[in-house]
């Protein structure tokens, strides 16, 4: 299953910014897993946008991948942050989208609905966060 | 543990509390100074430079080994300099003297005279911002120097960058109108012990992960927030003024000239609520009060 899971990650896009980043995800505590899990809410707004997509697994995966970045610059309202860090395969129809603001990464999670034809559609969307550390600290704030 | 020290004839009171040192100063109370009570925060800042002395690297994200890598570059003395003493004196500014707490309960009360007064309490910050390795420090901040290719970095409360003292967009309210953010003014509110501003609504639970980001604000009045997306302060922004007077109560209530009467009828249902939240914060100034106007819970705001 493992293997399954690490042989899906995302493509790695020409452009600069979106350079996959699967040892982000793959590392990902248990800890950390539940609290995503936690924080994680339906999106109000599910799309019916879907492409038509030719044979094979590239294009079917590029299809996903530009579902959901038009997804994401028509509905994503985080600004300031640091962009996207990752897009990863979190199985064969659904991708991880994360994105660093100050504090925290926005995780994007899409579903996607692949059918007998090679038309893709967004299936679901569910927003989480994942936290990055605070420092523990002692009783007088000086760290641990 | 909290420490009690008490300086030889004046009425100052410090107390070392876990996230700040708070002074109370009663010896500035007449018929129209407040008590102060200073919450000082000691910061110990440390350089993040590039490693093995080198002009320039890369650093990640949050300083963890998986967040995104930012090119970063060494420290020099004046940029070091320059950085601490505007996050310092822009910290400062923000969060000082913006609050006054109703004194509801007549505490500390003294005499102008022949008449009684008393006093509420005027909220003032002081941070010192310090190098790590030397003194005793609320908590160790650590700075990247970002290079001037880099127009972000991921920071936490305790882990800057050379920006973020800078105003920057941090969201959008309903009418499609900025809301802009000097995020170090907000992470101060962390180290002060404010969370974000939706905590315990029922999109941002308590126990739940308090960082989502629905935490920062819905609503256009709870975005601009300085503990969500921007710069604005609220009354309860006072919570840890307030924290420290419910410690200096505790210790300190005790007045000589003046304890408030007993509540009857309709008032002992607000002496409850008194006796809950005894400082009540308010961001207009407040003058000392008489006795009658305490038990007649009468602001006074000029005088």
């Amino acid at each position: 299953m493992k293997t399954l899971y690490t042989s899906l990650v995302a493509c790695v896009f020409g452009v600069g910014a979106l350079a996959a980043m699967p040892a982000a995800a793959d590392n990902t505590s248990n800890a950390q897993k539940a609290s995503q899990k936690s924080a994680a809410k339906k999106d109000s707004k599910l799309m019916s946008t879907s492409k038509k997509c030719p044979p094979g697994n590239l294009h079917r995966s590029r299809c996903m991948i530009e579902l959901l970045l038009e997804d994401l610059t028509a509905n994503y309202g985080g600004v300031g942050g640091g962009g996207i860090s990752s897009i990863k395969a979190a199985s064969s129809t659904s991708y991880i989208v994360s994105l660093p603001q100050e504090e925290r990464i926005d995780l994007l999670t899409y579903e996607f609905e692949v059918t007998a034809d090679g038309s893709v559609s967004v299936k679901s969307k569910v927003a989480s966060t994942q936290d990055v550390g605070r420092p523990s600290l002692t009783d007088n704030g000086v760290k641990k | 543990m909290i420490v009690v020290s008490e300086r030889v004839n004046t009425v100052k009171k410090t107390l070392n509390l876990p996230k700040f040192d708070a002074t109370l100063n009663t010896d500035v109370c007449d018929a129209r100074n407040n008590a102060e009570l200073t919450l000082k925060l000691k910061l110990g800042f440390r350089q993040i430079n590039p490693v093995g002395g080198a002009a320039s690297g890369m650093y990640n994200d949050y300083g963890s080994a998986t967040g995104t890598p930012r090119k970063i570059v060494k420290w020099t003395p004046g940029e070091w300099a320059a950085w601490k003493s505007n996050f310092v004196r822009s910290a400062q500014a923000f969060w000082h003297g913006k609050f006054w707490l109703v004194n509801q309960l007549g505490y500390f009360g003294y005499k102008v005279g022949a008449q009684i007064y008393l006093p509420n309490i005027w909220c003032r910050f002081e941070m010192v911002g310090s190098e790590a390795s030397s003194g005793v420090h609320h908590h160790v901040i650590d700075v990247v120097r970002l290079d001037v290719t880099e127009n972000w970095f991921g920071s936490h409360s305790t882990l800057y960058d050379s920006l973020d003292t800078r105003s920057v967009q941090k969201g959008t309210d309903s009418a499609g109108h900025a809301i802009m953010q000097r995020a170090h003014v907000h992470e101060v509110g962390h180290l002060l012990g404010l969370g974000h501003v939706d905590i315990g609504k029922a999109h941002c639970l308590a126990t739940t992960n308090t960082n989502a980001s629905a935490c920062y604000g819905i609503a256009d009045q709870d975005k601009n927030s300085v503990m969500g997306q921007g710069m604005q302060l609220r009354p309860e922004h006072a919570e840890p003024w307030m924290t420290a007077m419910r410690e200096f109560v505790k210790v300190e209530t005790k007045s000589t000239v003046y304890t408030i009467p007993p509540a009857t009828g309709l008032q002992i249902a607000l002496r409850v609520l008194d006796v809950l939240v005894p400082f009540v914060p308010k961001m207009q100034r407040q003058y000392p009060r008489k006795p009658a106007e305490v038990e007649a819970r009468t602001l006074i705001t000029a005088r």
